[in-house]
């Protein structure tokens, strides 16, 4: 059995940061389909790993985005990233949303790839 | 919320938005109500015929007040309150009949509309409160047996003009007042909102910076390059990437208004909170004077963020050499917080400004710490105040009894 490579979806409508943290999860072992849109990233949601998503992006929100892939019955764990420093939002890290994490902006490299691993591990098979 | 654009419309007869009446407005509204020098010279008269009486008069208007909760709930202060505005309005009676009724009367009156602004009195009360007045100095009149017929007649005329110009003052002040006040925060809040968006849009830009460099450690590590220039440089971009990064934060926690969180705190950890992660110069000194037993009801982390502010701000007026305190005391109801440098000082005409959102004296600062902090201050019931001082520059932070020690029948309802 060969090991398969493990799929991120990223939505992010920042280019060049998309571009940056895409290779970063390459170097990491991660293919990374990236989704500029909420909307966009909905076509690409199958077979994914894990979802990584900014909150604000034109037309749906971020946690739009997750709710409705999650209606799409779609179970990987959804990472929700956000330059807002709202308490409210950051507290939802402890469930209650759809949302199993949240990371503030500017994001640290190293704390995105270990929540990334965090949560992969966690859901090993979540949507396979 | 009232906006101050629907203030100003609702006013619209009165130019003067946000300024206070002038020397010029005064006496053309002493010359509206009819008050010329005759009246000034019979209140002169009655001054002494009502001296006597006054103390009656005062006592019997704060009963009234005690007696009617909604006018009681803005004399939070309780009796040590109730006390020193019985003096006021012993000194502001003795001054409406002795006079003169001039520009310096005018300032000093003035002050008192600026006050009721401050414990938030409802508007309606200054006028069943200038009745109540009224009618005990007519009262005075009509009593007086040494007065002829026209005589009376003359100083009742003369009691109502003067009541009617202190009328006129307080509603002037409180209306300048109110429409400074709504102003500001508006000011701070539109600020705010243009503060948070430029700093979600350079979080992007930053963000991605900052996870280039990581990417280059990552390249200059397999490729096994050790250069020192290149390093000093990566270093350099990584520190002036987090130093924007801290601005950014600042400005979002500026746009953020948040609700009063309030907890018993003791004003001595506070301080000290406050003061612990300072690293001031060897030269200057920076003392915390707060009594060990002061407990103040408030929000500790707001409030230890206005205080780091107008800390810094001490420190670096006072730069390599001065002296910065930290006082917390108790007067009368009121917990009062301070923070005192030796420094240059504020210039007056800086003094006014001061507290205005994005005025700044000082090269790097961006004019936000202070109006911020005013906001804390004010979300609490409290004030903040640069104090006039011969050296240096005093702020005071007057908490209302609420954020004030803890009665121990209050502590009761402490989990």
């Amino acid at each position: 059995m060969t090991l398969r490579r493990r799929r991120v979806l990223l939505v992010e409508d920042h280019g060049p940061l998309a571009e940056n943290v895409s290779e970063i999860l390459a170097g990491r072992g991660f293919d990374t389909v990236v989704a500029t849109t909420g909307e966009a990233a909905l076509q690409h949601a199958e077979a994914v790993d894990i979802v990584i998503t900014d909150l604000r992006l034109p037309g749906m929100s971020g946690l739009q985005l997750i709710a409705a892939l999650r209606r799409r019955g779609v179970q990987a764990p959804a990472l929700l990233v956000t330059a807002f420093a709202d308490p409210g939002l950051l507290s939802a890290d402890s469930g209650g949303h759809d949302v199993d994490r949240v990371l503030q902006k500017p994001i640290d490299p190293e704390t995105l790839m270990a929540r990334v691993e965090e949560l992969v591990s966690r859901c090993p098979d979540s949507n396979r | 919320m009232v906006s101050a654009a629907a203030l100003d419309a609702s006013f619209a007869g009165a130019p003067r938005m946000g300024t206070r009446m002038t020397p010029d407005q005064f006496a053309s509204i002493k010359r509206y109500v009819g008050f010329d020098a005759a009246s000034s010279e019979l209140l002169r008269r009655l001054a002494p015929v009502a001296e006597p009486k006054l103390e009656q008069i005062v006592f019997d208007f704060y009963e009234t007040i005690r007696a009617h909760p909604e006018a009681a709930a803005a004399i939070a202060g309780g009796a040590a309150q109730v006390a020193r505005l019985r003096l006021s309005l012993a000194r502001w009676l003795r001054e409406v009949l002795s006079g003169p009724h001039d520009a310096n009367y005018l300032e000093s009156h003035a002050r008192i509309g600026r006050v009721h602004v401050r414990i938030d009195l409802p508007q309606e009360f200054m006028f069943t409160a200038m009745n109540r007045i009224r009618a005990h100095l007519t009262a005075i009149v009509e009593d007086h047996e040494a007065y002829d017929p026209r005589t009376r007649r003359l100083m009742k005329n003369a009691v109502d003009q003067v009541l009617d110009l202190e009328l006129a003052i307080m509603l002037d002040t409180y209306r300048a007042d109110l429409v400074d006040k709504i102003r500001a925060r508006e000011r701070l809040a539109t600020i705010g909102q243009l503060a948070a968006t430029v700093a979600h849009e350079l979080r992007n830009p930053l963000g991605t910076i900052e996870s280039s460099l990581f990417l280059v450690r990552q390249r200059l590590d397999r490729l096994d390059v050790t250069d020192g220039v290149l390093e000093k440089h990566y270093d350099r971009i990584r520190g002036q990437v987090q130093e924007c990064s801290a601005t950014i934060q600042s400005l979002l926690d500026l746009a953020r208004e948040r609700p009063v969180t309030a907890r018993a705190t003791a004003a001595c950890d506070l301080l000290n909170r406050v003061v612990g992660p300072l690293a001031p110069p060897a030269g200057v000194t920076v003392e915390v004077d707060a009594p060990e037993d002061l407990i103040l009801e408030v929000d500790p982390d707001q409030l230890a963020k206005a205080l780091d502010n107008l800390v810094r701000n001490a420190l670096e007026a006072v730069r390599d050499r001065g002296r910065v305190r930290l006082a917390a005391s108790r007067q009368g109801a009121d917990a009062v917080l301070e923070v005192i440098d030796d420094g240059p000082g504020i210039e007056p005409e800086a003094r006014r400004r001061i507290f205005d959102a994005l005025f700044t004296t000082r090269a790097a600062g961006t004019g936000l710490g202070l109006p911020l902090a005013r906001r804390i201050s004010e979300a609490h019931g409290g004030t903040l105040d640069v104090i006039p001082s011969e050296r240096g520059a005093h702020f005071r932070m007057v908490l209302p009894e609420r954020a004030g020690p803890v009665a121990p029948t209050a502590g009761a309802t402490e989990p």
